[in-house]
């Protein structure tokens, strides 16, 4: 393992550790003496001051760095917009695939190293050039390569954020299992299957769902990044984004950078939820 | 070294099958090697044990018991040497399911219930539990009214007790047992021993206990054997003649003391000190 990579590991561990963390967030809340929703308040209110102040002196002439009320004003309207609508759709349909097809391919190389553990070493080294290659140097020649009109890049891009992530997650999580855990299945007369089925996969849950949660913003952010690179496409937050800073539309710039994130945050949040219906147990609840 | 035969085991099994018709331990050595280096972990066990008899492995930690237990349990290959018990070799008795095992680490599946847990080894072995099996088992070891709790709402003393259950489920003729209870604390070890030999005299196998507290094997068996450091070897074979069933208070009589004074003269004197962790 590279150092890169154990660092990636271990901050996806640190994932799957701050997912069993109710008690761990409730001792900080305890700490401070107020309940966590209302830190989170507070930090938004500072957040906010902050962009207010800077906007109100610093930029109060050129208006690059625009107000949170004109913001929060041009939010509501493209809320109803149906432009903006189709622009999130097309943009989360394109990441969506490309989440799809890149948890796909790092499974698949999860599969292998666990048939083959040889494997072990050349799948994550893959892994480690899906996450070194530069993708704007990779985006344009994918774009050479697929039709006018395609939105092969964004997919291609969102595939490519997400493959390192999961592939590291899902083999963290294949040695989850305590060797203990799998004497007891050979003791039993079980044999490399068997301890698959009854403990590895299971065991493996929580970590894979981690590096999945990680990965979901990731898909996003490939996905917008695509758009920049997309020929004969006119619909997307990226190429929204793109319209706007050539007008030079400091308002409509900071809106489609909150909607983005938004949208990523919703994924992560979404993805989070389901890593805690799967595997319960990983978060310390009672059930 | 004199081999020492008592009325239930031996150190000369081949010479006398008789008193080996549960653990058949014959020239058994094990050496596990990393890169160059190789280390002789097991140097030429003898050991023989009648059956349904309770044998405890006592000696220093890296002493090789725990190597005896997974090679009888069949989880490690002996480098030479045979094993059996009740007359069936390691992988035969795998296959036969009728062995059960309890390591320290209780090593329950946490997104698995009590009941679920100790249903395990039956579908690993493919068998239907009898109606009633488990619940019995439950009630065995005290946790009625647990049966549908996860291991995370359980303590360090009852998730043991769920190892001791998925022990038994298979009815097993032959136990194997890696300091079960090492890792709780004083009173509730003692507490399991007290239940642990119950459960034994109700339904008795041939039993392997590893550990390195006296008291308990000298509590729980019919014979301790006292092993020497690494490479381990068996120093002496004690037989323990006290009558069951045990209680607590048996710890206080001037016959249990009197073991545990020959075992620590075993462990502590003979060979110069050898190093224990507790």
């Amino acid at each position: 393992m590279t150092d890169f990579e154990r660092e990636l590991g271990g901050s996806i561990a640190l994932g799957a550790e701050t997912a069993r963390g109710g008690a761990r967030r409730r001792m900080l809340g305890a700490i401070a003496g107020i309940p966590p929703w209302a830190g989170a308040i507070i930090g938004i209110v500072i957040l906010i001051a902050v962009w207010w102040l800077v906007a109100a002196t610093l930029f109060h002439v050129t208006g690059s760095v625009p107000t949170p009320w004109q913001v929060a004003r041009h939010l509501a309207g493209a809320l109803v917009d149906p432009v903006y609508w189709e622009a999130i759709g097309a943009t989360g349909g394109a990441a969506l695939w490309g989440y799809v097809w890149g948890n796909l391919i790092a499974f698949f190389l999860a599969f292998i190293v666990l048939v083959a553990p040889w494997f072990d070493g050349l799948a994550t080294q893959l892994a480690v050039v899906c996450s070194c290659i530069p993708i704007t140097a990779i985006a344009p020649i994918v774009t050479l390569l697929s039709h006018p009109g395609s939105r092969a890049t964004s997919i291609f891009l969102a595939a490519l954020s997400v493959i390192f992530t999961t592939v590291v997650g899902s083999l963290l999580g294949l040695r989850a299992a305590s060797p203990t855990q799998l004497d007891v299945i050979s003791a039993y007369g079980g044999g490399r299957l068997t301890q698959l089925v009854k403990v590895r996969f299971t065991a493996a849950l929580p970590s894979i769902m981690a590096a999945l949660k990680i990965a979901a913003p990731a898909a996003f952010l490939g996905s917008v990044l695509g758009e920049y690179f997309l020929i004969g496409v006119d619909k997307g937050l990226g190429i929204m984004l793109l319209a706007a800073q050539a007008s030079a539309n400091s308002v409509s710039l900071w809106t489609l950078a909150l909607i983005s994130g938004g949208v990523a945050g919703l994924a992560y949040w979404i993805i989070g939820l389901v890593g805690r219906l799967v595997s319960p147990w990983s978060t310390g609840e009672q059930r | 070294m004199s081999l020492s035969t008592t009325m239930i085991a031996t150190q000369d099994p081949a010479g006398a099958p008789g008193l080996a018709t549960g653990i058949n331990i014959q020239g058994l050595t094990k050496t596990f090697s990393s890169g160059r280096k190789t280390v002789s972990a097991l140097g030429n066990i003898e050991l023989g044990t009648k059956k349904d008899s309770f044998l405890s492995l006592l000696g220093p930690s890296g002493c090789g018991k725990s190597t005896i237990l997974r090679i009888l349990a069949g989880l490690e290959t002996p480098t030479s040497g045979t094993t059996a018990i009740n007359g069936t070799s390691s992988a035969e008795v795998q296959r036969s399911h009728e062995i059960g095992v309890a390591f320290q680490d209780a090593a329950l599946l946490p997104w698995r219930t009590v009941y679920k847990n100790i249903r395990l080894p039956l579908e690993v072995a493919g068998i239907t539990p009898e109606p009633g099996l488990i619940e019995d088992l439950i009630d065995l070891v005290g946790l009625t009214g647990f049966e549908h709790a996860k291991p995370a709402q359980l303590s360090g003393g009852m998730r043991q007790r769920v190892s001791i259950a998925r022990c038994l489920v298979v009815q097993p003729s032959i136990m194997l047992l890696d300091e079960p209870f090492g890792a709780l604390d004083d009173m509730t070890r003692q507490r399991m021993n007290v239940e642990l030999q119950r459960i034994w005299s109700e339904k008795p196998a041939t039993t392997l206990m590893v550990t390195h507290g006296i008291a308990e094997a000298i509590f729980l068996s019919d014979v301790v054997a006292v092993m020497t450091p690494r490479p381990g070897s068996i120093a002496e074979l004690v037989e323990i003649d006290l009558p069951r069933p045990r209680t607590p208070e048996i710890m206080r009589s001037p016959e249990f003391h009197a073991y545990h004074d020959r075992i620590s003269e075993i462990l502590f004197g003979a060979h110069g000190g050898a190093g224990t962790d507790d």
